[in-house]
């Protein structure tokens, strides 16, 4: 039995560690969420390649020869075979030239994409590809804020989360095997809340401890590598460098042409040397050369890890495995235990199933600040006596809009910068740059808004904003289908087809809490930030209505 | 094929042990609860047997786990927005 004034120590610290975090914690879960589905968002917002057919895996060789041949630096720098065939690769092959950096341009590097014109001659293009997805991505690491700042806040976040996790277990503890399951709704709101917050919080306890602990180590990596250079390492940290870049080191050319083996036959000599790995692309570096090689990037059956540094290194002349260090298998411990944790932060492993199971449990964890907030709204609520009026607490009041502008805000602003890929299309100079435009003045707008209105009717109008913003996405795409003129795209692919799916089931959702909201402001409880009643005014309702927020 | 068992022997050791809890409100005269948690307990174990012969030790162990936290807190959910339907 734990003493209760333990327990009362307990519940403040995850009250305030909670409530200090909650907002940082529900962009990124949320976002996080969508990043589970990064692939197919990219491939959702990448234009068709215009004009160009796909260049056959039997005609690759004669692809990247031309490529080769007329650009020397994609040869050095590697050339990327893509093997899917996917709406986000542009073309069989792309790679990237470096570029001086000009004002306004995000970096200093223009991405190519080349493939074979009818005549058997290379038809090559510089085309930035979108980087949408990778947009949610860096508002899921580090909430919208520069990421030389975001990411060091967001490592203190991720601590203070991590805190108020183990605090809230310890607070939960005394009726943990009681409660179990236990989701009362009802007339008593606080109660509900309660357990709104713990059923997601305690059944998913141990994947919120994994996302706490690995978070810190991503945002504060930097820190850390410093830290243990000077306390562990010392001058040797350099050298463990050396040996982690070794897989990825290719051999120096020698200057002799040789014939390469085709990528079809790299692809069987690889089947049969490492049958385990699942292979992402090819990248060929100093094709044609003696000592050309293959880099192949992907995840291996039973490992947990990161798909994109993962592989093995092959000869382009002989097939032969020149390196399979970076290989999960073949990994140091040090090393496999870093890449595990990596991948469990990002479900890099197995595929769909995992995918879903994190994108649900990454929703819920947004859900679990929203409830925490409710719940610290609920429990600080002033009861009206007799009818009576009564004024809410300036924090409560302030607490909710805050709740209500930065959570709906950052719904809507994801959705909209998500719709903005089609819109936006050949009508701007710089759509990545839009991405952002988009998302940070809906967001911002959401606040103001917020604050501007109050947490009731702000909640409503900002749902029916998130509702038919993200009803926006699978609206776009059948836009697009049926209006071909505007100049925008409908895939067919099960993938893209999937995004505009759970957008149409999410927006459902976000309009149910709209109405269900407008009720609440309408006809719930008048002595509470929820209401646009004033107290002892009368409910237009005479039957009760399930009260929610 | 086998992973399609073992998502079904998981989700349903999960309604097993759901609805042999006190809390459960999927059924309005609730069923026996030891034999339930008996049921639910074998399922699980049977479902992490099933995933780990599909995708190896490790990658089994957190796909099952991953799907057991997935449906634990799914299920109390579901009752919730049933009975919130039915006007309860």
């Amino acid at each position: 039995m734990i003493r209760s004034d333990i327990v009362r120590l307990y519940k403040t610290v995850h009250t305030w560690t909670g409530i200090s975090c909650g907002f940082a914690l529900f962009i990124a879960f949320y976002a996080g969420a969508l990043t589970m589905f990064k692939e197919p968002i990219a491939r959702w917002a990448s234009p068709p390649a215009v004009g160009v057919a796909a260049v056959p895996l039997d005609d690759a060789p004669r692809l990247l020869e031309l490529v080769a041949a007329a650009h020397p630096q994609a040869r050095e720098e590697g050339i990327k075979l893509h093997l899917r065939g996917h709406e986000n690769e542009p073309a069989r092959v792309t790679w990237e030239e470096d570029a001086p950096h000009e004002e306004g341009q995000p970096h200093d590097h223009v991405h190519w994409w080349a493939t074979l014109k009818p005549d058997g001659t290379l038809l090559a293009q510089p085309e930035e590809p979108s980087e949408l997805a990778d947009f949610i991505n860096e508002i899921h690491m580090s909430v919208g804020i520069p990421q030389a700042a975001g990411l060091p806040l967001m490592g203190l976040v991720s601590l203070l989360y991590g805190v108020a996790l183990i605090a809230g277990v310890i607070v939960l503890l005394p009726t943990l095997v009681k409660d179990f399951f236990a989701l009362r709704v009802g007339k008593n709101l606080k109660r509900m809340w309660l357990d709104a917050h713990n059923v997601v919080g305690i059944t998913a306890l141990p994947f919120h401890l994994v996302m706490a602990i690995t978070a810190i180590a991503l945002c504060w990596k930097g820190e850390l590598w410093s830290a243990q250079e000077v306390a562990i390492f010392g001058d040797r940290q350099a050298i463990l460098m050396d040996r982690d870049n070794g897989p990825f080191e290719v051999p120096k050319p020698t200057g002799e042409a040789a014939a390469m083996m085709a990528p079809a036959q790299l692809l069987r000599k690889l089947e049969e040397q490492v049958p385990d790995l699942q292979p992402s692309f090819l990248v060929f570096k100093n094709y044609g050369d003696t000592a050309a090689a293959v880099r192949v990037p992907g995840a291996e059956r039973g490992h947990v890890g990161d798909t994109h540094l993962g592989g093995v290194m092959l000869s382009a002349v002989t097939g032969d495995v020149l390196k399979d260090g970076a290989l999960p298998s073949r990994q140091d411990p040090d090393r496999r235990a870093a890449e595990t944790l990596y991948g469990l932060h990002t479900g890099q492993y197995e595929g769909l199933t995992i995918k879903w199971a994190y994108f649900f449990l990454g929703l819920a964890g947004a859900w679990l600040f929203y409830t925490g907030n409710l719940l610290w709204i609920e429990t600080r609520r002033k009861k009206a006596r007799d009818g009576g009026a009564v004024e809410q607490s300036r924090s409560t009041r302030l607490l909710g809009s805050a709740t209500v502008g930065v959570c709906l805000g950052c719904v809507a602003g994801l959705s909209l910068s998500i719709v903005a890929a089609k819109w936006l299309h050949g009508r701007v100079a710089d759509l990545n740059h839009w991405h952002a435009v988009v998302y940070y003045v809906v967001f911002l707008g959401s606040i103001a808004w917020a604050f501007a209105r109050g947490a009731a009717r702000s909640a409503v109008h900002l749902l029916c904003l998130s509702a038919a913003a993200t009803m926006a996405i699978p609206l776009t795409t059948l836009t697009a289908l049926l209006f071909p003129a505007l100049g925008m795209w409908a895939h067919g692919s099960a993938a893209t087809l999937g995004v505009d799916v759970v957008a149409f089931m999410g927006a459902l959702c976000f309009a149910w809490m709209a109405v269900a909201t407008l009720r609440r402001t309408r006809h719930g409880p008048a002595d509470s930030v929820w209401s646009i009643r004033k107290p002892g005014q009368a409910s237009a309702l005479s039957t009760p209505v399930p009260a929610d927020a | 094929m086998i992973v399609s068992l073992a998502l079904a022997l998981t989700v349903l050791g999960c309604a097993n042990i759901y609805l042999a809890s006190p809390h459960q409100k999927w059924r309005a005269r609730p069923l026996p609860r030891t034999p339930l948690r008996a049921a639910g307990s074998l399922l699980l174990v049977a479902g992490l047997a099933a995933w780990v012969a599909a995708l190896r030790p490790m990658v089994g162990f957190f796909v099952a786990l991953h799907v057991v936290m997935v449906c634990l807190f799914v299920f109390p959910y579901a009752a919730a927005f049933r009975s919130v339907g039915r006007g309860h």
